[in-house]
């Protein structure tokens, strides 16, 4: 099993509150904010000393929600201050961003790093259409041929344009290109059978988070097995990425009341300002082209703010207790589930970052020995859902 | 009751040296921005005859487009002593000098591209700018070709069939086509002499590549670019074999923009203003 160390790098002070999104930055402090993101950086540099074989963040806009407009910029400290983990960016929001952009600093990346990137080509979520201007009706589009081309980018060896929906580009020939060959790893996230299957038509990593069930992330999964079947490759566990809100410290009690906090943190103050904004993208625009497709997102949000943490354990959709309740939780996931990633997220809205560190070292010391030899042996992953009777 | 469309094309024989030689012609004589008459663009077929799309119509708009039927296809005989694709590039180069002033921008599709790409290794001096559109001739190690099998052939050709605008053949006449290019090719699938003869290709060459295409292989694509002297490849996203059926409008785009201000076309319009 391996474990991908997300941040989310929220402002974790912003007052408890109700406030429209997007957020006034009269309360940004640019001094704190200097200190937050020395912090949150060391922070993820000591994941790799922890044992994490992967470090990283992701892209949000316009709120305290995560102060992370570029991760890129991140990745690249990170790639330069680690030496063995993977720089996981999940990711950039590509169909926001001009694709060969994105191609171009992914490929920097990946060489400053020596080739240890894993690309998150990710949609979005609803309301960051707003922030920068594009039409959410247009988001699966725009991500499906910006995938694509940013492929493109990163494996012609001479200049080449494309014309297509979205995107024209006459004379392409990206310097540098990725170290790895053809090209580093991508992950697309998948909340829903859908976008899972997305996922396995790109022949991508899945990145599922904010499942409601262990059985909801099951079903997920195995949408993207059989598409990636049907499409004619094969996934292994190394291809599935799960994540979970973690805290771990010496009894559960500790580690629930510390979580409970941030969570609670999280949901009403962080997320609480783009949840207006989003409502407003699914009613008004066919960002979900699928029938159904905002009300099960809403469904999802809304579970995932009204879930205690008791309901969360018992689900099993969080790491939360003690190390040897962690160490079962971590290995009920991967019994479930199959994947051969673990996505964990420390810093739930404003739990302390010494809490934090603690938490990394109790799984450095007590749950990683544990969990770490998880699906060494390589089993095969489930039969295909749709087989043919007779076959 | 609905008007009926006024057809843009219209049959027409040339006599050349060689033979007979059928084709079709519409549109409109368009000008630059100098008030220069546009060239006519000469629109070489596939090995299915020609069908009319809507990517002809649209550059129809402003440029004269001349389409002649390959001999053998779509209901017409072969030109005596026209048995090769030398003969044939000879045979459409003589048909722009006689009928267009000697002359044009050439664009191929499929057999149409091979047969495009020999007339401008061999005869230069007919041609200004060439576009090259999933073409044939560079099949490498076996792969890619023509599906035998009819459905299958029909998926491989378009990512968007219900794009096609109705034909104005017979289902005999098209059926009548199969495997008529041998008489030029003998079916070689990699064209060796004219891979040693790309060089000798002077125009500037657009060569437009469908994202989904799988008869024409993208390695053949990469002998054809490594040989030609200027060329620009370009992906033409979510388009199979016959991107001129899949993608009208942005390739009616692309070629126009190409054919107004030849290389300068990798400048945006709007920066060139």
């Amino acid at each position: 099993m391996k474990f991908n160390y997300f941040h989310l790098m929220p402002w974790d002070s912003f007052p408890e509150r109700v406030e429209p999104w997007p957020v006034a930055n009269a309360e940004f402090d640019p001094v704190k904010a200097t200190e937050l993101y020395k912090t949150y950086i060391d922070t993820l540099v000591y994941a790799e000393e922890c044992g994490w074989d992967a470090v990283g963040c992701n892209e949000h806009h316009f709120s305290p929600y995560g102060l992370m407009s570029n991760c890129n910029i991140l990745g690249a400290i990170l790639a330069t201050r680690t030496s063995r983990v993977k720089i996981s960016m999940f990711g950039n929001l590509v169909p926001l961003l001009n694709p060969i952009r994105v191609a171009e600093e992914y490929a920097m990346l990946d060489v400053l790093s020596g080739g240890r990137l894993i690309c998150g080509l990710m949609r979005g979520i609803p309301h960051e259409y707003i922030a920068y201007n594009l039409p959410p009706d247009e988001s699966v589009s725009r991500l499906n041929e910006a995938a694509q081309l940013i492929k493109k980018a990163w494996t012609e060896p001479k200049p080449f344009g494309w014309e297509g929906e979205h995107y024209q580009f006459r004379a392409v020939s990206i310097w540098p290109r990725p170290r790895q060959q053809p090209h580093p790893r991508i992950l697309m996230s998948g909340s829903n059978p859908d976008s899972a299957r997305n996922a396995a038509r790109h022949h991508a990593m899945l990145g599922l988070v904010f499942i409601p069930s262990l059985a909801a992330g099951r079903e997920i999964i195995d949408a993207y097995i059989d598409e990636a079947r049907l499409v004619g490759w094969e996934p292994t566990p190394e291809d599935i990425l799960c994540g979970f809100y973690t805290c771990i410290d010496e009894t559960d009690e500790k580690a629930k009341t510390t979580l409970e906090r941030g969570v609670r943190y999280m949901m009403s103050v962080l997320m609480t300002p783009q949840r207006q904004a989003q409502n407003l993208v699914l009613t008004k625009t066919r960002y979900f082209g699928t029938e159904g497709g905002a009300e099960n997102f809403l469904n999802r949000l809304k579970v995932a703010g009204t879930r205690t943490i008791d309901d969360a354990i018992r689900d099993g959709t969080v790491i939360c207790g003690s190390p040897e309740t962690a160490v079962k939780q971590i290995k009920r996931i991967h019994a479930e589930l199959g994947c051969g990633w673990i996505n964990t997220n420390l810093k739930i809205g404003n739990v302390p970052n010494d809490s934090v560190i603690k938490s990394m070292e109790m799984f450095r010391d007590f749950v990683l020995p544990e969990v770490r030899d998880l699906g060494a042996v390589r089993e095969p992953m489930r039969q295909p859902v749709n087989r043919m009777a007779g076959e | 009751m609905a008007a009926v469309k006024k057809p843009i094309f219209k049959s027409q024989i040339a006599k050349l040296k060689q033979g007979e030689l059928t084709f079709w012609v519409g549109g409109k004589k368009g000008v630059d921005a100098d008030g220069k008459e546009h060239l006519p663009v000469v629109y070489l077929h596939g090995a299915g005859g020609l069908y009319k799309s809507a990517t002809h119509e649209l550059l129809a708009a402003d440029r004269r487009i001349y389409m002649p039927i390959i001999p053998g296809h779509d209901g017409t005989d072969y030109v005596p002593d026209v048995d090769s694709m030398q003969k044939l590039a000879g045979l459409i180069a003589d048909f722009v000098r006689k009928k267009l002033g000697g002359k044009c921008d050439l664009w191929g599709h499929s057999f149409g591209g091979w047969l495009a790409s020999w007339v401008a290794a061999l005869h230069p001096d007919v041609i200004d700018l060439l576009v090259l559109e999933n073409p044939a001739g560079y099949r490498v190690e076996g792969k890619g070709g023509i599906p035998a099998e009819t459905r299958e052939l029909f998926r491989q050709m378009f990512k968007h069939p219900e794009k096609r605008i109705p034909d104005d053949r017979t289902r005999e006449m098209v059926k009548a086509n199969a495997g008529k290019t041998r008489h030029y090719h003998r079916g070689t699938p990699l064209d060796a002499d004219l891979v040693a003869r790309l060089g000798d290709i002077s125009a500037p060459t657009l060569v437009a590549y469908g994202t989904d295409e799988e008869m024409i292989p993208l390695e053949g694509m990469r002998i054809l670019c490594d040989g030609l002297q200027r060329h620009f490849l370009i992906y033409m996203y979510d388009s199979k074999h016959c991107i001129h059926v899949d993608q009208p409008e942005r390739f009616s785009r692309l070629m126009r923009d190409f054919f107004d201000r030849g290389e300068a076309f990798i400048v945006t319009s709007a920066a060139a203003e």
